[in-house]
């Protein structure tokens, strides 16, 4: 069965429909790419799926369960994460502070807990470990007390992911994760998010432009048009797709 | 100006400044965690002290209980008017002003609650009492139990505070949600609960304000709403998003409304009736020169903590 089903997924701005009855799947354990022209709805699809914007029509079925109407810490909390374009951190946090914020279930959380230290400084030092473990994988383990602020663009784009794999997500939604990011430096994210696959079965659904890349470590990809889904298939497929080369190459 | 005088004002400054510091933080947290310049924060205040008065009348005089139970009712007065009033505002995604009306309203009608309370047992402008020891004397200065209480019951919440806001995993969320709310969702804090929280805490501490305010001085209905623009003014000094800069404030609003205003009084004659205009005064030229407040100041200061 499919780790996410879309079926007749709709958004409507005003008059403005970004997203006409998208109906899609994701395999479990999969690499998803989303590609279209700018301005084509695969954004607000992303933010469809995170909960973060609210649908006009249609259903969202995540892990055999309906998750559409859901908030965005509810989604969360059923195991999507979403990153973005530019990298949403807390910039005026530490590194390990952003990487421990989406932790489920802290007792620290409590405000009866929180003045006893013993009640919640074990599972304190458990989370900080693994936040750290998190960060030694994504390579900023020696940047944990800068601030979000003092990280380059591309260790930005890695701490996003750190952070996201916190909250031990089964399928992370990434818009461009290589965008503004030096070219080899875009390959070396693409193996880190194939390595996650391996070694902790995330499933991905990616929005990227650089195709070149992307299509050296998709399962399928999807193409979207003017809101609608244009094609599917297998990488080859789309980049031999007569209709794909028009839309989004035009020529 | 005699020395001895200042030595009082001083102390004065110290045991007002901590009360306003206590009050202000919890302002600062509303309006950063919750986004709302909360003018019933005033109510909770009352609400604490009236709690703290009815009990000590009932004959419990032990002020630790005293402080709880004034902590435990403060605290419900804010979750309650957030559950209420503020959170299905909030979810009409209504704007800024219509909250602060609301804030207005929802002050109103809790002020006039307690003036009902008050008006049924008949207990205006008396002070919570315990026994009054006196622990210091020399020459015009006298030091009570009520300072022993007041001052520092208050700075040791007030680093309590801070040092859940910078070291424990909700204060780490409510500094997320005061940098920015919809990120939070996104990455699963859970936004609403943060939020109770808050309200818990801004509530309670508002509440144990109230309780030791009517150990040093009289309570009614009418004196959270007296206090308020004072603690606003520190609020403000503090750019009304950054903690330590919110304590500087508190205590420089405290100094100004007694040390300074005793100091124009004798050297200058200004007369003392003029003590109300002080905050009223310092917010304007805060706003004009500094609307950042003293945050920039302070080294490293993020959103809150720090």
């Amino acid at each position: 069965m499919p780790l996410l089903q879309l079926f007749n997924l709709r958004k409507d701005f005003g008059g403005l429909r970004a997203v006409d009855d998208v109906s899609l799947e994701v395999a479990t354990g999969a690499i998803v790419g989303l590609i279209g022209p700018n301005g084509s709805g695969k954004s607000t699809l992303l933010n469809l799926i995170a909960g973060s914007a609210e649908r006009t029509a249609g259903r969202i079925i995540f892990d055999g369960d309906e998750i559409s109407g859901l908030s965005a810490d509810q989604v969360f909390q059923r195991g999507i994460a979403r990153g973005y374009q530019d990298p949403s951190l807390y910039l005026k946090m530490t590194t390990l502070d952003n990487a421990l914020l989406p932790v489920k279930s802290q007792r620290g959380e409590h405000p009866w807990y929180a003045p006893w230290r013993r009640f919640w400084q074990k599972q304190e030092a458990e989370n900080a470990r693994a936040a750290a473990g998190v960060l030694e994988q994504v390579q900023l383990l020696g940047h944990y007390d800068s601030l979000a602020s003092d990280l380059s663009g591309g260790q930005m784009k890695l701490l996003e992911m750190g952070r996201s794999l916190m909250g031990s997500p089964k399928l992370l939604l990434l818009d461009e994760p290589t965008a503004g990011v030096a070219p080899n430096l875009a390959y070396e994210i693409f193996e880190e998010i194939s390595r996650l696959r391996q070694q902790h079965g995330i499933t991905f659904l990616i929005v990227e432009h650089r195709l070149e890349i992307l299509f050296d470590f998709v399962d399928s990809v999807y193409v979207m048009h003017l809101g609608n889904l244009l094609a599917h298939g297998s990488a080859d497929d789309i980049a031999s797709n007569e209709t794909v080369r028009e839309v989004y190459f035009g020529d | 100006m005699p020395s001895s005088l200042l030595v009082t004002s001083l102390v004065n400054t110290i045991q007002i400044g901590s009360l306003y510091a206590l009050m202000a933080l919890g302002l600062t947290l509303t309006f950063s965690v919750i986004k709302l310049p909360n003018f019933a924060h005033a109510e909770y205040v009352t609400a604490g002290a009236y709690a703290a008065l009815i009990i000590s009348l009932a004959g419990v005089l032990n002020p630790l209980i005293i402080i709880a139970v004034a902590f435990l009712v403060g605290a419900l007065t804010a979750v309650v008017s957030h559950l209420i009033v503020f959170k299905p505002l909030e979810r009409q995604n209504v704007s800024l002003y219509t909250l602060i009306l609301a804030s207005f309203a929802v002050g109103l009608i809790i002020r006039y609650i307690l003036f009902t309370i008050a008006d049924y047992f008949n207990i205006f402008d008396l002070r919570i009492a315990i026994p009054l020891q006196i622990l210091f004397r020399t020459g015009s200065l006298i030091l009570t139990n009520l300072f022993a209480w007041v001052a520092p019951t208050s700075i040791v919440l007030v680093i309590l505070l801070t040092l859940l806001i910078n070291r424990t995993a909700l204060g780490r969320e409510m500094r997320a949600l005061a940098n920015n709310t919809i990120l939070a969702r996104v990455i699963g804090i859970p936004v609403e609960r943060v939020k109770n929280y808050t309200w818990l805490l801004v509530g309670g501490m508002a509440g144990v304000a109230g309780a030791l305010w009517g150990l040093q001085s009289a309570v009614s209905p009418l004196m959270g709403w007296a206090a308020i623009i004072s603690v606003f003014a520190a609020a403000i000094l503090g750019g009304l998003s950054s903690f330590p800069g919110t304590i500087l404030g508190a205590y420089v609003v405290a100094f100004s409304e007694n040390t300074i205003m005793l100091f124009l009084n004798f050297s200058y004659g200004v007369d003392l009736a003029y003590k109300p205009a002080i905050p009223f005064i310092i917010i304007i030229a805060v706003l004009l020169i500094r609307p950042q407040g003293l945050t920039q100041l302070l080294k490293r200061a993020g959103e809150l903590g720090r």
